[in-house]
């Protein structure tokens, strides 16, 4: 087994940049187990020696009190890996160095990566990094990961630490009243031998003064830490009597002050600020300007997700649908399978399925493109600072703004977005209520009924939809965060502002390629079976007249057959006819698909495929649909901050309306309009898609996501009920 | 959520050397305290005491503002920018009023 090398430090200091150039290609992306957290691993080798590295989190120190800062620090108590390179941002170095303080407390061999050292030689910020190294006795290495500077020689020196001496951990003064309690304490340890194989006995101890989770439970885990537990927890409650305040804070101003200490012998006198930085600073944060910045930057974002990436998708959805399928089509020719069910399953099945997880390649790839960039050039510290406040009174903090204006593009990036922000609970929270802002998708069957029932009044209905949505949103919202999610305490909002910079290349496009490409492993099975169920379903026959397996139509099929055990529910709100509740059961493939149901059921004509072309032309239409793709992209780009109108087709034909019509006034005693202005809102509030539900399970879990699909059916049905029910009762339709 | 301290739109007013006022709640009585929003931008303070819950006191701890630092006000408004040992921080307002400063001469 190779020796493990972590990687370790604050957030924005150039980790990940740092990580990738170390470990090169061979790296790969995965969850901490238990976090929605990535967990990057690569290795490298060194003069013919292999090393495996671990890139931890960022965090400000190793004192966790939280499941996010619990994974880095749990990492360095249990596995105690070989080095710990510490990167620390040259300039930003007081919170760097003080993160080097606390891993050389507990007595790990630590190299030191001083990165970004050309912008603190730009800005004449003079770094001594030898006495830096001699004070602290680590081994310092100035690098510039952006460019790769550096590098061989961190690796030559990471070798050269891993085989040397594990050192004498740092000692650092914490004070008379601390010291005097500290040596008790650590006597308690020695008589516990098992409590040094979690770390030196003064650095668990000033953990366990800390009150560090990760250090508590390793000792609760072995015989006779209750008892140092225990001692520990009166120390600390004598200690904080005595001090007049909370140990940790008092261990931290301890270090700090000694660190400062260090930092003016290392550095010289501070270079010049740069005061345009404020201004900017200024400006992005304020309340009233920050807020057209942010919001002309969500805009971005959104055309980016929903309209630039859309002509792939057209393209992946015509390559799927096209050539891709009468090549199977062809194949299963050749072994005289055509027209048997075998082929319906291949072709309606597994391929449609394949193509329901591609086209979410693009939209994706879109998507955290633009999360890599945002987060990247430092923008979205600032983007949290200016909605914050109005986000807080909704119980979420204001970076989930972000997921929540995706969520009116696609809802499947958007689910994928709330990765951003920083704990388990406001990443749940917020993907609990992003699929209530309407997608895309819900739009062509908005207009659909709203071209029925509400002529002429087209664009308020869709209007107020999107509105109605953001009210659930809001009202579920201050409901979850006042009882099932309600926090003791909210999370302080105090957050380091890291330095702009240009976003590094390299970086981005190995996050957005990894993050893409584990959607596809996490999600695409669940789309792909979902989409096989439904088309086993469609394709069982029911009762007599069922015709036989593979060929019977949709209202003597097993699909029918749910549809219409379905549809007494949903009789209440207005809409129990089973044409209206099986559209609304395909509306779990997709909520496009609720309109291409409704054609199929209420009108008879036949839908012809196009004759399949030859194998030259198919790889001609792939070629050049990839071109056109391009060049609609690119078309698309300055379009991203204009406002184009929705292009709104209306192409329905009268047979399909009136028999929409008819239907809707059958099924709601003749209040149609009414029925269906429930049905629209049905349609917004439940799940959006299966996709939804599959990135929702690659979130928050099984467990979330059934909560989530139960969740919003409810939310769904009484929408739907109280306008049918209150509408007929307010004398409406 | 408190309101925001009493006439703040004059501005002579805020280029005093600072402004002393009241908390009024509870445990906080004995001490007259300086808000942020009292001090002009690019002034000094220091932290005198830090008082909140586990999470806030962890947070302020591992960031560094603890008893003593010494902290430049770069926007004293809404969520505000300070400056600490060179690193450039936001403190919202619950945060902000959590901690207890005073001003540096100089």
């Amino acid at each position: 087994m190779s020796p493990v090398i972590a990687i370790a430090g604050c957030p924005n200091a150039g980790k990940t940049t740092l990580f990738n150039r170390l470990t090169g290609a061979s790296h790969t992306v995965a969850n901490w187990p238990g976090h929605t957290v990535d967990r990057h691993e690569g290795a490298f080798s060194v003069a013919g020696r292999d090393f495996r590295a671990v890139d931890l989190p960022g965090t400000y120190g190793l004192v966790a009190v939280s499941a996010e800062e619990s994974i880095a620090t749990g990492f360095l108590c249990r596995e105690r890996p070989a080095v710990v390179v510490t990167v620390i941002d040259a300039t930003n170095l007081c919170a760097g160095l003080h993160f080097v303080a606390q891993i050389a407390e507990a007595g790990l061999r630590q190299v030191v990566a001083l990165n970004m050292s050309d912008v603190a030689d730009r800005r004449r910020i003079a770094i001594d990094a030898e006495v830096l190294a001699t004070r602290l006795g680590v081994d310092v290495v100035r690098t510039v990961a952006r460019r790769g500077e550096g590098i061989d020689e961190l690796q030559r020196v990471i070798a050269a630490a891993a085989s040397s001496p594990t050192p004498a951990p740092l000692v650092l003064d914490y004070g008379p009243v601390v010291e005097r309690h500290l040596g008790g304490l650590v006597e308690t340890a020695v008589s516990h031998p098992a409590v040094l194989q979690v770390g030196p006995s003064r650095w668990i101890m000033l953990q366990l003064l800390a009150g560090d989770e990760q250090a508590t439970e390793a000792v609760a885990a072995i015989p006779g830490g209750d008892e140092v537990l225990e001692a520990a927890g009166a120390t600390r409650h004598q200690v904080a009597a005595e001090l007049g305040f909370d140990v940790e804070t008092a261990l931290a101003e301890r270090r700090f002050e000694q660190v400062t200490k260090l930092l003016d012998e290392v550095s010289g006198p501070p270079g010049s600020e740069p005061t345009w930085r404020d201004r900017i600073d200024r400006v992005l944060t304020h309340q009233a300007w920050g807020l057209p910045v942010f919001l002309a930057m969500m805009w971005v974002v959104l055309r980016v997700t929903a309209d630039v990436t859309a002509p792939f998708l057209d393209w992946i959805d015509a390559t799927i649908s096209g050539p891709v399928s009468h090549w199977a089509a062809a194949l299963l020719q050749a072994v005289s399978l055509d027209g048997t069910w075998v082929e319906g399953l291949v072709i309606d099945g597994v391929i449609a399925g394949v193509g329901g997880v591609l086209v979410f390649v693009p939209v994706l790839f879109g998507l955290y493109l633009m999360l890599a960039l945002l987060e990247d050039s430092g923008y979205m510290a600032r983007a949290a600072a200016v909605m914050d406040r109005a986000m807080r009174a909704v119980g979420i903090p204001g970076k989930a703004f972000l997921p929540l204006m995706v969520g009116f593009g696609c809802t499947v990036p958007a689910i994928a977005a709330t990765r951003t922000l920083d704990s388990p609970r406001d990443r749940l929270l917020t993907g609990l209520l992003t699929p209530f802002m309407s997608c895309g998708a819900r739009l062509p069957v908005y207009v659909l009924l709203a071209g029925v029932f509400f002529t002429g009044k087209h664009s308020t209905v869709v209007f107020a939809m999107y509105l109605l949505g953001i009210a659930v949103a809001v009202l579920i919202g201050l409901l979850l965060s006042k009882t099932v999610l309600r926090e003791r305490e909210p999370a302080p909002f105090v957050m380091i502002l890291p330095e702009f910079r240009l976003p590094s290349g390299r970086t981005v496009w190995a996050l957005v390629t990894q993050r893409t490409w584990a959607f596809v492993k996490g999600a695409g099975t669940v789309i792909l079976a979902a989409s096989v169920a439904v088309w086993f379903l469609l394709a069982i026959p029911l009762g007599s007249g069922g015709g036989s397996f593979g060929d019977t139509d949709v209202e003597h099929s097993a699909f029918g057959g749910i549809s219409k055990a379905v549809a007494p529910v949903l009789a209440p709100a207005g809409f129990g006819d089973w044409e209206q509740s099986g559209s609304l059961l395909t509306g779990f493939v997709a909520k496009e698909v609720v309109v291409s149901t409704m054609t199929q059921l209420y009108t008879t004509v036949d839908t012809t495929q196009a004759p399949a072309g030859s194998f030259g032309d198919d790889l001609r239409q792939i070629g050049s649909g990839f071109v056109t793709a391009t060049a609609d992209t690119l078309r698309a780009l300055p379009g991203v901050v204009g406002l184009d109108s929705v292009d709104v087709h209306d192409d329905t034909s009268t047979g399909l309306q009136s028999a929409i019509r008819s239907s809707f006034d059958r099924s709601s005693g003749g209040h149609a309009a009414l029925a269906g202005f429930a049905f629209l809102v049905f349609v917004l509030l439940y799940t959006p898609c299966m996709a939804t539900v599959a990135a929702f399970r690659h979130e928050f879990g099984t467990r979330w996501m059934w909560v989530s699909v139960v969740g919003q059916f409810a939310v769904a049905w009484l929408g739907a009920f109280l306008v049918f029910q209150g509408g007929r009762l307010l004398g409406f339709g | 959520m408190r309101p925001r301290s009493p006439r703040n739109d004059d501005g002579s007013a805020r280029r005093r050397r600072h402004r002393v006022r009241r908390h009024g709640l509870g445990r906080h009585d004995h001490a007259a305290a300086l808000t942020l929003e009292s001090v002009g931008n690019g002034r000094t303070v220091r932290i005198v005491r830090v008082t909140g819950g586990r999470r806030l006191v962890h947070r302020l701890a591992t960031l560094g503002l603890v008893p003593g630092s010494v902290v430049t006000v770069v926007r004293n408004r809404g969520p505000a920018i300070v400056s600490v040992r060179g690193t450039r921080m936001v403190v919202g307002r619950g945060a902000a009023e959590a901690i207890e400063w005073e001003e540096v001469d100089g």
